[in-house]
């Protein structure tokens, strides 16, 4: 199974996107933010309609719009208790959507195009993806290693509500929606919406079903995703399945798993007290 | 020791000698196809001698195809590549290709077959800017549903076999010629049918008739779809039941791949009919083979017509 070119480079890649989106997704599962890969995703969608309308290379056009999005993201602080950020996304998500459906009906090729530039499959990333990834995703990890203390600060203030002395433009926020931007524009590139999306939200949920403590919970959202990652590859290879769905439907059986070890040892801890 | 080494070395070369010598008497070449078309015509003309695969199926659209670790497989250990070529695979094709790392079949390698390739294109866009919502710049790569294609097809795979296996090319070329007969008579036997109906008006969901339409002697007057690629709008189906209505048209043709939701809604307000053709072969189950495709898509035609 693992003598194939192809197989080793899913893994490769299964290991770059899972450890880097299991711990971005520690923040954004816990700012209570998980429709911004969707968002994101979908803004980058947006690019590639709008390099086709005005005919240039959509690859740079749609980084350039994930990056902007990522920036006009950073400004959403909300302080009434009402209303919770993942509301705004999932306007930026719909009103994006929409847009990038009017922008293709009026373009000359259709949705194609789009499809092309947007998902492709873990089994066929180019040497030049990868490359790009491990640049990208170097850099990403290198940030968040050296000022962890800084991200998380900003994350459990924003999970408190405390939005109050989070400055109008904060440095701190607009690096952390930007490493999601760029993070998720690659990942969805090779990996697919779905894919990613799963990746970003299943190991940290389950992470957190588990266990406490800040860094456990980082560590076990990591090994949850490279776990799902060897798993979905090898399922998809042993049985001939699309690499993607692989990957989401084995860490969606893990994080059943972490539910059953959730209630096992919830019960357990009742009958002693 | 010297002695014992030399043995062993013999010992190898000759296993690799037998190995080699029987693995060519015993294997068959390995085609791989992108569409079960394709597949149908390789194993016509490459008979018992070849073993083909396809990837797409028949009621998938080609245009997308989701990568499995299967194809990539395949395709790794295949002599021959065989892909309809134009750009109705570039969103899968090249990047599977990539990943097989086979350099016999790559663009340009020697078990790489273009089946387009000396086809008369049709639709081939005059205009570089492609502005008028065309998507195929390199021309309409729909060209296998024109029975007369499928010769030159069996030509260009043809060619690829011999160049692969020369042992058998007195057999390839015996095997192209009863294909190429037996396409000839199907045709005048598919033609004297639709006959009757030349110059008929229908409408076709996708833009993919363009040959069956001109072999055939049909007229496409409209599509479904405003630009291909792109569902049917509002104003796109009130102007195709207006032209039904005025023209007395009263067929619109369409895919498997498509939702009949749009054809069936203009098809009631006009009082006509839908009509699923098989673009490929598996695409219904009596299609078996390429001929079958036009057995099934004439006799349907010729019975939505009647």
């Amino acid at each position: 199974m693992f003598s194939h070119d192809f197989v080793i480079s899913a893994l490769k890649v299964s290991i770059m996107i899972g450890l880097l989106l299991s711990y971005l997704g520690v923040h954004v599962v816990g700012r209570g933010i998980v429709f911004v890969d969707l968002a994101l995703g979908q803004i980058s969608m947006l690019g590639v309609a709008f390099a086709n309308t005005v005919d240039q290379d959509p690859t740079i056009i749609s980084i350039g719009f994930a990056i902007g999005g990522a920036f006009l993201l950073s400004f959403i602080k909300v302080a009434d208790k009402r209303l919770k950020q993942e509301a705004i996304i999932g306007i930026v998500y719909a009103v994006t959507s929409a847009a990038t459906v009017l922008l293709i009906s009026k373009a000359p090729h259709g949705e194609s195009d789009i499809s092309e530039v947007l998902f492709g499959s873990l089994f066929t990333v180019t040497s030049e993806q990868m490359g790009a990834m491990v640049i990208v995703f170097g850099a990403i990890g290198l940030l968040h290693l050296v000022f962890r203390k800084k991200f998380f600060e900003l994350t459990e203030r924003i999970e408190n509500h405390q939005v109050e002395d989070v400055g109008v433009f904060d440095l701190w926020n607009f690096l952390f929606y930007l490493s999601i931007g760029l993070a998720i524009v690659l990942a969805v590139r090779v990996g697919g919406v779905i894919p990613v999306f799963s990746y970003l939200v299943v190991p940290p949920v389950s992470a957190i079903l588990l266990m406490h403590g800040r860094r456990s919970l980082v560590l076990m959202a990591m090994l949850i995703s490279l776990l799902g990652g060897l798993l979905g590859v090898c399922f998809s290879v042993q049985f001939d399945f699309p690499v993607g769905s692989s990957i989401v439907a084995l860490l969606g059986f893990l994080f059943l798993v972490a539910v059953l070890v959730r209630l096992l040892v919830m019960k357990k801890s009742r009958t002693r007290s | 020791m010297k002695r014992s080494e030399f043995l062993r070395g013999f010992l190898t070369a000759g296993a690799i000698v037998v190995g080699v010598s029987l693995t060519h008497a015993s294997e068959k070449l390995n085609i791989v196809t992108t569409l079960p078309d394709l597949k149908s015509i390789a194993d016509e003309v490459g008979g018992n001698r070849v073993e083909v695969f396809a990837i797409a199926t028949g009621f998938q659209n080609p245009h997308f195809v989701d990568p499995k670790p299967s194809y990539i497989l395949k395709l790794s250990k295949a002599d021959i590549f065989v892909t309809v070529g134009l750009d109705l695979e570039s969103g899968w094709v090249p990047s599977l290709l990539n990943s097989a790392r086979n350099p016999r079949i790559i663009k340009g390698g020697e078990g790489y077959v273009d089946a387009s390739t000396d086809v008369p294109l049709l639709q081939v866009p005059s205009s570089v800017s492609r502005a008028e919502g065309d998507i195929h710049i390199y021309g309409n790569p729909h060209y296998w549903l024109d029975p007369e294609n499928g010769k030159i097809i069996a030509q260009n795979i043809y060619q690829a076999l011999v160049r692969m296996d020369r042992e058998g090319e007195v057999y390839y070329s015996e095997n192209l010629r009863r294909f190429k007969d037996k396409l000839d008579t199907k045709i005048q036997e598919w033609t004297a049918m639709i006959r009757p109906l030349r110059g008929t008006k229908i409408i076709a969901y996708h833009n993919e008739w363009p040959y069956f339409e001109q072999r055939f002697g049909l007229q496409i007057v409209d599509f479904l779809e405003p630009k291909p690629g792109i569902p049917p709008t509002a104003s796109q189906l009130a102007r195709v039941i207006r032209e039904m209505l005025r023209d007395n048209i009263k067929v619109i043709i369409t895919s498997p791949y498509f939702t009949t939701d749009s054809a069936e809604l203009v098809a009631r307000n006009v009082g006509g009919k839908v009509v699923t053709l098989a673009t490929s072969v598996g695409a219904e189950e009596h299609v078996r083979t390429y001929i079958n495709l036009f057995d099934y898509n004439v006799a349907k035609i010729v019975e939505a017509l009647k």
